[in-house]
């Protein structure tokens, strides 16, 4: 059945908010999402009944805060169809990659999608640098990834290929199945970026059959400063944490020091446990709703955004030809993206304009950056409606 | 935001062009927008005497380009060098968002940038 987004919205109290006597119309879901009284009551009952640190002290407190921990950890690799100690709690998908990249043995080359985000390239370039390993990028075509490219390019020599699940510029959703698969054959890990697809379509890593799977908590309603990183036990249990420090050690001599099990090794320091806790109320309010449902209703609303564009002269469209995209991309002949988003915005539409930290895709399309719309469940057809007008607009001011 | 003058410097900008290969050239970028622009500045006795510039971005930031490039002329280095986000604002007489203030200070942080240089 088809999902209903107004059933929602209540839920949401920065959607009830006016701007300048206007409802704002939020479209700006790929940067980040909005937080719903679920999540934020969450977060509130551990602060008031259950604070103290986790995994340390014995105390009463302190088992309540250790078991929503581990329960936090549990319905998040839950949502990615992980096993509980497979999962390590992070900031943010930037701090999944930088901690895969940094502590992954790699002896051949890194192939890294053009139109992956910096937070998914850079953490690989720089470890190529400092390792001398050789980065080659995966080709765009039309919007996608070029597959044909890719099978030519990933071979024996590869040892990681870095993938952006669904890309926060053009919407597309790449085969991450197949790549899996190209890569296991030439003996290749897979890391996934997940920033853009967990939130909002089924992600199973075993189906997928992944090494890693990197993700954001505030993108899929939880509340910022949350992330995961999925890794396979047997790779995670070999690799060196980035940070060392508190809470992460077996033993500490004065001249040995033994790191604790995975995946407490890798989670120096006092982590953000509410905001862990709040992560995985969102997983399960998210879940509640339906991944399935989620994707079909935002495809529906971004096939409205296109079929309007389409209507409006001197937009053009940047998105595959033949999927129905994540996120819809655009610029207009008569204003540069910024000036575009800012007359949205006075019509209280928010959307994102830039390059959306993907410079070198938008070097090799020589723009100086799009604008985005990025719809998500809570989104309706009448905001789409508002949205096209609001673009209407931008060419009556220019 | 976008009033009339604003409007009309973005899309005709003023002293749009290059200089002698002998003044200064200086190129600014502001990231956040994809703004760059070029410029030249004539410095004599301490005192700007002439810029042209060549500016690619938002309407915004080519609109401060354009204006600033007739507003700078006859002021000392030190002077340029003292102006800040405010003066800025004032002069454009319009209210910019914390992101849009960098597309008004392309010009202003670029030339500043250049008579550090000196």
């Amino acid at each position: 059945m088809a999902l209903d987004p107004k059933k929602y919205r209540e839920d949401f109290p920065v959607l009830q908010e006016e701007s300048d006597g206007k409802q704002i119309v939020y479209l700006d879901n790929a940067a980040t999402t909005h937080t719903p009284e679920q999540v934020l009551e969450r977060i509130n009952k551990f602060y008031r009944e259950e604070n103290s640190n986790e995994g340390r002290s014995l105390h009463k407190l302190a088992n309540k805060a250790t078991v929503a921990y581990e329960n936090a950890r549990s319905t998040v690799a839950d949502f990615v169809g992980a096993e509980k100690d497979e999962i390590i709690f992070t900031r943010n998908t930037t701090e999944s990659i930088n901690i895969i990249a940094q502590g992954l043995d790699l002896d051949g080359k890194i192939a890294v999608p053009k139109m992956s985000h910096h937070s998914e390239q850079l953490p690989w370039r720089r470890k190529a640098e400092e390792e001398g390993l050789e980065v080659e990028f995966l080709p765009t075509h039309e919007g996608k990834l070029d597959m044909e490219a890719a099978r030519e390019i990933i071979d024996e020599d590869t040892a990681l290929v870095s993938v952006t699940h669904i890309s926060n510029v053009f919407g597309c959703r790449n085969p991450v199945e197949e790549l899996a698969e190209i890569a296991h054959e030439n003996d290749a890990y897979i890391f996934v970026d997940g920033a853009q697809s967990v939130p909002r379509v089924p992600v199973d890593v075993k189906e997928m059959d992944i090494d890693f799977l990197g993700f954001s908590g505030h993108k899929m309603c939880g509340p910022t400063g949350t992330g995961a990183v999925y890794g396979k036990k047997e790779l995670l249990e070999d690799m060196d944490p980035l940070l060392v420090g508190g809470g992460m050690i077996e033993t500490v001599e004065e001249d040995e020091v033994k790191y604790g099990e995975v995946p407490d090794k890798f989670e120096a320091g006092t982590p953000n446990i509410a905001g862990a806790i709040g992560m995985a109320e969102a997983a399960e309010y998210l879940q509640s709703i339906g991944l399935a449902d989620i994707d079909q209703h935002e495809r529906k609303l971004n096939r409205m955004m296109i079929e309007g564009l389409k209507e409006i002269s001197g937009v053009e469209i940047h998105a595959p030809e033949d999927e129905t995209p994540s996120v819809v991309s655009f610029t207009m002949e008569e204003a540069h993206p910024h000036d575009v988003a800012e007359v949205l915005n006075t019509e209280a539409v928010a959307v994102r304009a830039g390059h959306h930290c993907a410079q070198p895709q938008h070097q090799e399309l020589d723009l100086a950056g799009t604008v985005r719309a990025s719809p998500y469940f809570y989104n309706t057809e009448e905001e789409v409606e508002e949205f096209l007008e609001a673009v209407k607009k931008v060419k009556e001011v220019f | 935001m976008y009033r009339e003058e604003i409007l009309d410097h973005s899309k005709r900008p003023r002293n749009e062009g290059k200089l002698d290969e002998k003044d200064a050239k200086t190129e600014g970028k502001n990231p956040s927008c994809g703004d760059e622009t070029d410029i030249y500045l004539k410095v004599e006795d301490g005192e700007v005497k002439e810029i042209k510039h060549e500016t690619d971005g938002c309407a915004i930031s080519k609109a401060s380009t354009s204006i600033l490039s007739n507003r700078l002329v006859g002021m000392t280095v030190e002077e340029v060098k003292g102006l800040d986000r405010e003066w800025v604002q004032d002069e454009l007489e319009i209210d910019l968002s914390p992101m849009r203030i960098k597309c008004a200070m392309l010009p202003v942080k670029t030339i500043q940038e250049a008579l550090k240089e000196d």
